[in-house]
Formats: structure tokens, C-alpha cells, sequence
């Protein structure tokens, strides 16, 4: 039974493999709530993609905006982009919804934060790390207090950044922010819901190999460590090390969550879930759930559906557009090494 | 084998077990006498004079009320200093004074100035100090240092350590409000203080930047007194090396702990869990089955051979004094949220 009528979605930045042609155009074909009207960049491969979907291809973001069939527009292009994009698409009266991270300076924020209150739309982050199965299922087991009350959240993630072929790219470069900015939003985005509050307070250390190739190091930061604070009073110690050169390097990462009367561990080391109270043997649980890709698929699939209800009712869903801007100044904040007001 | 005496200054919780657990097990070591500074022992004992008299019965050795007769005895050269934090100083400066050695468990003073103090005084003294602190002293963390010297890592570039120490409050012991005042941050000084040691001692660099964050999270006895159970640092280190440590006292019990140790260079990474190094690239695994007590062995024999010899302490005043200036940069810094910059020597 249709709970309401599609949402008709336009997807910037659909000229080329990447989030935009691999996990958007699926998800959103897959979903009975959205209904994919068009493609956009200026890459000639848009075409490619819009003969594909059977939509339109527009090759200027003008041409997306002026179309009266688009009611949201996504927002998958270059970190950098994002901003001034998010901004066009307001004051044109779309609905925006960005893919992560909101954008690629501190200043960029308020800028789009004016945006919104200024005009009609709503504004929305990607974030589908939130909504893949592991994720649910660790939030599940927290709900149910098996490790009696969250006091603190562990996250680390040992490996090599995303290579691009590309070696000209602003990804490689302290202007496009660091890989923290990059995939942090997610660990950090993740890290609220399962706290159930806002980070409000950060202090890091950032630091950098510089030696080895440059498509792997990047010219920015490639290493950050964050001790961070929620609004209810948890805290979390987050490390992204992305300072591996070579490909025999180990790539892993853990999560592990420390309650009152215990501890969740899933990661390094164990292929299902640890549960650890105390004065109890460790439990280790399968989370099941589908496939990696299926899952993948289907949070971006969830992502976009609750912003499409978002769209339908006027009610903003979790996570909220102000919290995505708490967590991306958190970000930035971290790798400046300063600390926020709490 | 040189005889040495032993004088024991403090027969709390830490100071008896390290007697019977390590001191005493040694060749050629003999207890001499046994007394208490002060009422370090009432978070244990109620009447410590009692309590002292019994100990230094079951071990056939002199009890003394007061303190500096342990020092002044010439049949002692080495004394165990076992004391509370606050009256460390004063027991070290006396026993480095008058020639003896001293060993002693971590924190080394209440702040880096006392701390800075001691260091001078061994510096005079023909006696040699050591510290109880630290996994720097372990196999796997012995290897870990012996490959970054070599290169094998790289450029050093982060250390990150994780401490905790598991399975509730250390049975018999009971944090007083004059406890929790003489150690500062709590679990921060009592655990953090091996945690910072193993970075700095493997990093071998010294602090610049300190940022802390300390918590009261899991017991109502700690609670009661205001003592934390749990802290977490950051620190810069000198040659833009980075630093995170994880410290806390967790009410439950792990099977499988964090690593004790990870360290990523320019070239390679190596993580420490239990008695294992793994090094990467290459994933070469270094695995090692020295028990504590074999360490705590090979730690103490190295110490006594110092103490014959002159040679240097295996853990000495002079790290230690820098694993001070990081905890009381972070009792600051923990107190207002800022990094805490330290003063260059």
C-alpha cells in the first residue's frame, strides 16, 4: 500500500562511475517512494546514464533547477561543490538532500544554515551508515540495555584512503579538507544515534605520513584522533588512521561501547558481535542481515525514503539537518586540534 | 651475591604484595624492618600500628612507629617506598640522602615539581631509584622498540595506548576522601601513569602538548569520595609525533582485551596485544611467554645489578618525571577543556 505519491528525485553529479551512478540511481529506482525524473553533470557520460533510467540528462545544474518536475534534488558532487549547490537549489524551491560531508570549510555551514531559514525547502545529508544492518543491530542491543547505561563509545578505523585515478584531484588537497572530513561524518553521524544526543565538544590531534605515493597519502591530513562529547553526557574517542602506504598493510577497525554493566565490541579480532558484562561469559552474536552490497543498497534506499516523508509531511526525520552541522563542525574542530564550547 | 637489606616504608594493599610478590622473591635480599608513614593504610586497615606490627611479626623483621628509622639503619640499602603520594618526597629525599636506593611504585610525586626534585636528588645520591611502571619492560614492548630503532616502522608518526584494568574495584581496598586528594585524577595517576610511561618510553620523545579528559562513571565508592574511575589523553609529542591514551577501571571482565599498544610509522604499523607484537608490512608475529612474575624477575635482578653497580635504573626518576609533567598537565587540562602547552626545559 502507497503511503504517499513519489517523490520525484534529480541527482547531480550522474556523469561517471561513483556514489551518484553506483548507490543513488539503484536505491532510488528500487523505491516505491521516489521517482527518479532526471541526471545531471557536465560530464557528457550523464547521457550514458539518463538513456539508462530512461530520464532526462541535464548538463547544466541551471537546466535541474528550473525544471518544475524536480522536487529534490541530490547533491553528489565533489565535496567542495556541495555547498554553492545546496544554496542553488534552495533558492530555486527544491528540497536538497547532499551526500556527505555537508561541505568543505567551517564558514560553508553558516552559509548554508542562512540558506535554509531563508527559504521553503528542506535540507537533508546523506548519511547511510546510520541505516546498514550492523548499525541497527548494535543500536538495538543498546536499547535494550544489555550493557546497562551508554557511558562511551570507542571507534577506530585503521587503513588506506580511497585511491582516485585522478591524481590532479582537490581530494588530494588541504582545500577539500582531509579524509577525516571525508568519511568522519559517518563514524561521527553513526556515533549520535547510538549516543541519542548531539556531539557538543571535541578536542584532537591531527598528523600526517608524508611519505609514499600521493594518491594514497593525499597532500591534507591523513590521521585524527578526537575525543569527543555528547549533549547527554557520553563520551566517544574516535580515530580515523589513514596513514598506511602499502598495500600489505593491515586495514581493520573496531567499535566498542562501554556501559554500566559492560561492553559491546564488533570488529578487529571477532566476526560477530562480543557482549561482555560483567560477572558473565562473553556472548558473541550473529547479526545476520543481507549481503554487504544488498545492505549498502538498501540504506541508501532508506536514506532517501525518509526524506522523501520529510518532503511529504514537513516533519524532519533523524538525523535532522542541524544536527548534521553540529557533527560536520565537530569535524573541523577536531582537526584544528581546538576545542568547542561545550 | 651482594646481601641487601630491605626497608620497607608502607605495607598497604600494593606495598605488601609487591614485597612478597617481587622483592622478597629475589636472591640474596633479606627484609630488615617495617614501618608506615602515615595513615595511607586506613584505606585497608583501621589501626595501622596493629596492622604493622602483625606484618613485620609474620616476616621475623623489626617494626619501627617511626619512619626515618628505616632510612638511618645502616643494615638497610634499599627501601621500598610504599607511601602515599603526598609523603613520597618526603621519604625519597631522606633515603636518597643518606645513600640508600629506593624503589617505589608509580605515581613518582604529587606534581612535576617534587618529581624534579627527586630526579636531582638520585642525580647526588650514590643510591638508585626505580619506579614500578609501565609494560615498557615487556618482551613484546621490548621488541616493539628494538624494530623502531632499526627503522622498520619508518618515521614514528602515532602511539596510541588502552589500559584498563578490569573486573571492579581492587579487592580490600577502599577509596577514603584524604585518598582521593592525595592522588589526583584518580585512575588517570594510578593506571594512567603506566600507560603514558609504555608511550613516552616507546616513542622516546618528550611531551609538548597535553589535552585530558577524566570521568567518575561506574562505582558509588568512587562516587562517594569523588574519585574518577576513567581518563583519556591526547598528546602531541616532540617531533610532531601524536599520542592517544585510554585509561579506566571497568566493572566487568574481558576475554579479549583492546591492544596495549598500536604505533603506525611512515613505512609500517605494529599493534601489542598480550604477549604478542604483530608488525606490518611483512605481518610478522613476534610471540613471547615471559610470565609477569618472570618479568617482574627480570626487572628486579637488573635493578639490584644497578644498585651493585652504578649503572642505571631500568625505570628511573627521569622518566618518570616526564610521565608527571603529563599528568598534571592534564589535571589542568581536564579541569577546563583546553590543551594544556608545557613549558620547554
Amino acid at each position: 500500500m502507497m503511503e504517499f505519491e513519489p517523490v520525484r528525485v534529480a541527482v547531480l553529479g550522474a556523469g561517471r562511475p561513483n556514489v551518484a551512478t553506483q548507490n543513488h540511481l539503484p536505491a532510488i529506482v528500487e523505491s516505491e517512494f521516489l521517482e527518479l525524473v532526471g541526471v545531471g553533470d557536465v560530464l557528457e557520460g550523464v547521457e550514458e546514464y539518463a538513456e539508462q533510467y530512461g530520464v532526462k540528462a541535464y548538463r547544466e545544474y541551471g537546466e535541474m533547477l528550473d525544471d518544475p518536475e524536480v522536487e529534490v534534488v541530490q547533491v553528489a558532487t565533489p565535496d567542495w561543490c556541495h555547498a554553492e549547490q545546496v544554496v542553488q537549489g534552495l533558492e530555486a524551491g527544491k528540497h536538497v538532500q547532499v551526500q556527505k560531508p555537508l561541505c568543505a570549510s567551517l564558514g560553508e555551514i553558516e552559509v548554508m544554515r542562512e540558506a535554509q531559514r531563508r527559504t521553503k525547502g528542506h535540507l537533508g545529508v546523506v548519511l547511510n551508515t546510520r541505516r546498514l544492518h550492523r548499525s541497527r543491530f548494535l543500536k538495538e542491543l543498546l536499547e535494550e540495555g544489555v550493557i546497562g547505561e551508554l557511558v562511551h563509545i570507542d571507534q577506530v578505523h585503521v587503513g588506506r584512503r580511497f585511491p582516485l585515478r585522478d591524481f590532479g584531484s582537490r581530494y588530494y588537497t588541504t582545500q577539500a579538507g582531509s579524509v577525516w572530513l571525508h568519511n568522519g561524518m559517518h563514524v561521527l553521524d553513526t556515533a549520535a544515534m547510538y549516543a541519542a544526543a548531539a556531539p557538543v565538544g571535541v578536542q584532537g590531534v591531527s598528523n600526517r605520513n608524508p611519505e609514499g605515493e600521493a594518491e594514497l597519502l593525499g597532500s591534507a591530513e591523513n590521521f585524527v584522533r578526537a575525543m569527543v562529547e555528547f549533549g547527554n553526557g557520553l563520551t566517544g574517542n574516535f580515530e580515523h588512521n589513514t596513514m598506511m602506504t602499502s598495500g600489505e598493510l593491515p586495514s581493520f577497525g573496531f567499535v566498542r561501547f562501554v556501559g554500566t554493566e559492560g561492553e559491546i565490541y564488533s570488529g578487529r579480532g571477532i566476526e560477530g558481535v562480543a557482549v561482555r558484562r560483567r560477572g558473565e561469559e562473553e556472548r558473541v552474536l550473529e547479526p545476520g542481515g543481507p549481503e554487504p552490497a544488498a545492505d549498502v543498497q538498501a540504506s541508501f534506499r532508506m536514506a532517501f525514503e525518509e526524506f522523501a516523508r520529510t518532503v511529504r509531511d514537513g516533519e524532519e526525520r533523524e538525523p535532522g539537518f542541524e544536527l548534521s552541522c553540529r557533527v560536520m563542525e565537530i569535524l573541523f574542530r577536531a582537526l584544528d586540534g581546538e576545542e568547542v564550547a561545550r | 651475591m651482594k646481601r641487601h637489606g630491605i626497608g620497607v616504608i608502607g605495607y598497604g594493599v600494593w606495598g605488601t604484595h609487591s614485597l612478597q610478590e617481587i622483592l622478597l622473591r629475589q636472591e640474596g635480599v633479606e627484609m630488615v624492618g617495617v614501618s608506615s608513614h602515615d595513615r595511607w593504610g586506613e584505606c585497608q586497615f583501621g589501626d595501622t600500628v596493629a596492622a604493622g606490627r602483625k606484618y613485620a611479626g609474620e616476616k621475623g623483621c623489626a617494626f619501627w612507629e617511626d619512619w626515618e628509622k628505616v632510612v638511618e639503619d645502616p643494615s638497610v640499602d634499599i627501601v621500598s617506598v610504599m607511601t602515599s603520594p603526598v609523603s613520597k618526597l618526603e621519604v625519597v629525599l631522606a633515603a636518597l640522602e643518606r645513600g640508600k636506593s629506593v624503589v617505589m611504585d608509580k605515581p613518582l610525586a604529587m606534581n612535576a615539581e617534587g618529581a624534579r626534585r627527586m630526579v636531582k636528588a638520585e642525580k647526588e645520591s650514590r643510591g638508585v631509584g626505580m619506579v614500578l611502571c609501565g609494560h615498557q619492560y615487556g618482551r613484546p614492548c621490548e621488541k616493539l622498540g628494538e624494530l623502531i630503532g632499526e627503522g622498520r616502522l619508518g618515521e614514528l608518526r602515532h602511539v596510541d595506548s588502552w589500559l584498563y584494568f578490569m573486573g571492579g574495584i581492587y579487592p580490600g581496598f577502599r577509596p577514603t576522601e584524604r585518598y582521593r586528594s592525595e592522588v589526583p585524577g584518580g585512575e588517570l595517576t594510578v593506571i594512567g601513569t603506566h600507560a603514558i610511561q609504555t608511550v613516552l618510553a616507546v616513542a622516546g620523545r618528550r611531551p609538548v602538548e597535553v589535552r585530558c579528559r577524566i570521568g567518575q562513571r561506574f562505582y558509588e565508592e568512587y562516587a562517594a569520595v569523588g574519585y574518577e574511575d576513567w581518563a583519556e589523553l591526547l598528546l602531541t609529542l616532540e617531533g610532531g609525533v601524536t599520542a592517544g591514551v585510554s585509561v579506566g577501571r571497568l566493572p566487568h571482565k574481558l576475554e579479549r582485551q583492546l591492544p596495549l599498544l598500536e604505533v603506525s610509522g611512515t613505512r609500517g604499523y605494529a599493534v601489542v596485544e598480550g604477549e604478542e607484537l604483530m608488525v606490518w608490512p611483512g605481518e610478522e608475529t613476534f610471540a613471547f611467554e615471559e610470565s609477569q612474575q618472570e618479568r617482574y624477575d627480570r626487572l628486579f635482578g637488573d635493578f639490584l645489578r644497578a644498585v651493585e653497580t652504578g649503572e642505571e635504573s631500568p625505570i628511573g626518576f627521569e622518566d618518570l618525571y616526564q610521565v608527571q609533567r603529563v599528568l598534571d598537565a592534564g589535571y589542568a587540562g581536564a579541569k577546563t577543556g583546553k590543551t594544556v602547552r608545557l613549558e620547554e626545559e
